[in-house]
């Protein structure tokens, strides 16, 4: 589904801020992007979102090589992609309810179709009572939610999230990661960017470690290439 | 408890009336300009396209002065020439009392101008539809009668023609400043409006809105702040040439200055305001749909 071939990256005339990234993601697969502060885990997720252009190397999303896929064709490609920003980025003016119907709406659905999928999904991630609220007005998780339901809602084949339990306390943390595998139990690859240790050691999955703008694959206790998550048996979700 | 929406499209660009207030103002005014440009030209172009209709079915033979006996042979010849000639409807002497009054506007009514030598007038009228070679009536007259000259007002008409053509160049000059420095407002405006929404921009872009999409938040936005202004200035512009044509022809009948044609943009001229709104609204919804899409194509 994703595939990095020799993929360098760097800032104008800036050093290199990854070298040689080399990977696959299947479909329906798991991984987590690890490493360091500023070991280059968001651009890595930026070239997968394509809100960055590799320096050099290939980038293969959805089948087809970025470098020759027109210009025209690039929102249909990010439409199959989900990502939930470190910083969330939800849009002040809008309710919460407006800010997870955005995809829906961008893809030109009638807000009578997507209504009750989004209020649904709202009460799913427990903000059923929040539909009203403009986000300035949300605690920090109850944002990270927000972000992870406009990611989700038009169920795209691939989620990208950028530290999604960097915000939140470690109950937050749990919480969100038990959504993430729901949603890979339903078929959507979910690749994580984060710093913690501890909640990659928690649970079974491919890991992309950076180190100096060098990829390092390290595969999980199922196939290689990613697998479904799965919580180790000492902590159960 | 769940609560519930209604689904409606709220706009994806937060909407503030303070930050476009300026611009709306400042596009009112160029539009009062443009309305008043438009009116002015179209009034004139009028004026001088009557001027020119009355005067192009007529003619005069001027006979200079001479002894009483004299000129009235003059008169006599001339006046034979001109109703023997196919295609002149009329030859009117016109009598000195009228010629006196014509000159009257430019030289008072001092008691000397009586006693100043005065040519004396035939005023022709053409046939409607007929052809008559001026030139050749004017040789005959000229030959018949020494002195006499035929004025066809060629020079007259080909005076106001050449005044009211670059009248109408410069409107259409000013009008494409006009134009112009407003498309540069909206560009500028524009580009502040991406820079101030440009977190929202990118979450549009990169959740795969298409570049038309996000376009067409701003273009509705600039369509919306044309319009407003256009009708602004068009009313505005309205309102003083309603006033400027009541306070002209004020002036006019106080004064006796009659000669002066009435300055009244007609039904034509105030129906023409309505292009300043539909212009405005186009020219700020073009050129803001031009900038987004040049500001999105830079981006990845």
């Amino acid at each position: 589904m994703i595939r990095f071939e020799n993929v360098g990256m760097r800032y104008g005339s800036g050093p290199e801020i990854l070298r040689d990234v080399t990977f696959m993601i299947n479909p329906g697969s798991f991984h987590f992007v690890t490493g360091a502060s500023g070991a280059g885990k968001s651009t890595l997720l930026k070239l997968m979102f394509l809100a960055e252009r590799p320096s050099r190397g290939l980038i293969s999303l959805f089948g087809e090589d970025i470098a020759t896929t027109p210009y025209e064709n690039l929102p249909q490609v990010r439409r199959r992609i989900g990502v939930v920003y470190q910083d969330f980025r939800l849009l002040d003016h809008l309710s919460v309810y407006e800010n997870v119907a955005l995809p829906l709406r961008i893809a030109g659905r009638k807000p009578n179709d997507y209504r009750d999928d989004v209020e649904e999904l709202l009460i799913w991630v427990g903000l059923g009572d929040r539909l009203k609220a403009k986000p300035p007005t949300l605690s920090g998780g109850e944002k990270q939610r927000v972000a992870i339901a406009r990611a989700v809602v038009a169920k795209p084949d691939l989620l990208l999230a950028d530290e999604p339990t960097g915000n939140v306390d470690p109950e937050m943390g749990l919480r969100l990661m038990r959504l993430f595998s729901q949603l890979n139990h339903f078929g959507t690859s979910v690749v994580i960017a984060t710093h913690d240790r501890a909640l990659v050691d928690r649970f079974e999955a491919t890991e992309l470690r950076l180190d100096q703008g060098q990829l390092r694959v390290i595969a999980g206790k199922g196939e290689a290439g990613g697998t479904k998550i799965k919580p180790r048996k000492e902590h159960k979700a | 408890m769940a609560e519930t929406t209604n689904g409606g499209a709220a706009p994806l660009l937060p909407t503030d009336r303070r930050t476009t207030l300026p611009l709306t103002a400042m596009m009112a005014v160029m539009c009062y300009l443009a309305a008043l440009t438009l009116a002015l030209s179209i009034m004139l172009s009028e004026t001088a396209a009557d001027w020119s209709r009355g005067l192009s079915g007529t003619a005069t033979v001027q006979l200079m002065p001479a002894e009483s006996k004299v000129i009235d042979e003059h008169i006599q010849k001339t006046l034979e020439i001109l109703r023997a000639t196919p295609g002149i409807a009329s030859a009117r002497l016109v009598s000195e009392a009228e010629t006196r009054s014509l000159l009257e506007p430019w030289l008072g009514t001092l008691s000397g101008v009586d006693d100043l030598p005065m040519p004396r007038l035939i005023a022709i009228a053409f046939d409607p539809g007929t052809v008559v070679d001026t030139n050749a009536l004017g040789e005959r007259v000229s030959a018949a009668v020494p002195g006499a000259m035929l004025d066809t007002h060629q020079a007259w008409r080909e005076t106001l023609s050449g005044f009211a053509g670059a009248l109408a160049w410069f409107a259409y000059g000013v009008l494409a400043l006009i134009a112009a420095a407003a498309a540069g407002a909206v560009i500028f405006a524009t580009r502040a409006g991406l820079l101030t929404h440009q977190e929202i921009v990118e979450v549009l872009h990169f959740v795969g809105a298409r570049d038309s999409f996000i376009a067409s938040e701003f273009q509705r936005r600039f369509l919306i702040l044309g319009l407003e202004a256009g009708v602004l200035g068009a009313v505005f512009a309205a309102i003083t040439l309603f006033v400027g044509e009541i306070a002209t022809g004020a002036m006019a009948t106080n004064t006796g200055a009659n000669y002066l044609p009435a300055l009244s943009p007609g039904l034509g001229g105030y129906l023409s305001l309505v292009l300043v709104p539909a212009m405005a609204a186009l020219i700020a919804m073009l050129t803001a749909r031009v900038t987004v899409l040049a500001a999105l194509g830079r981006m990845p």
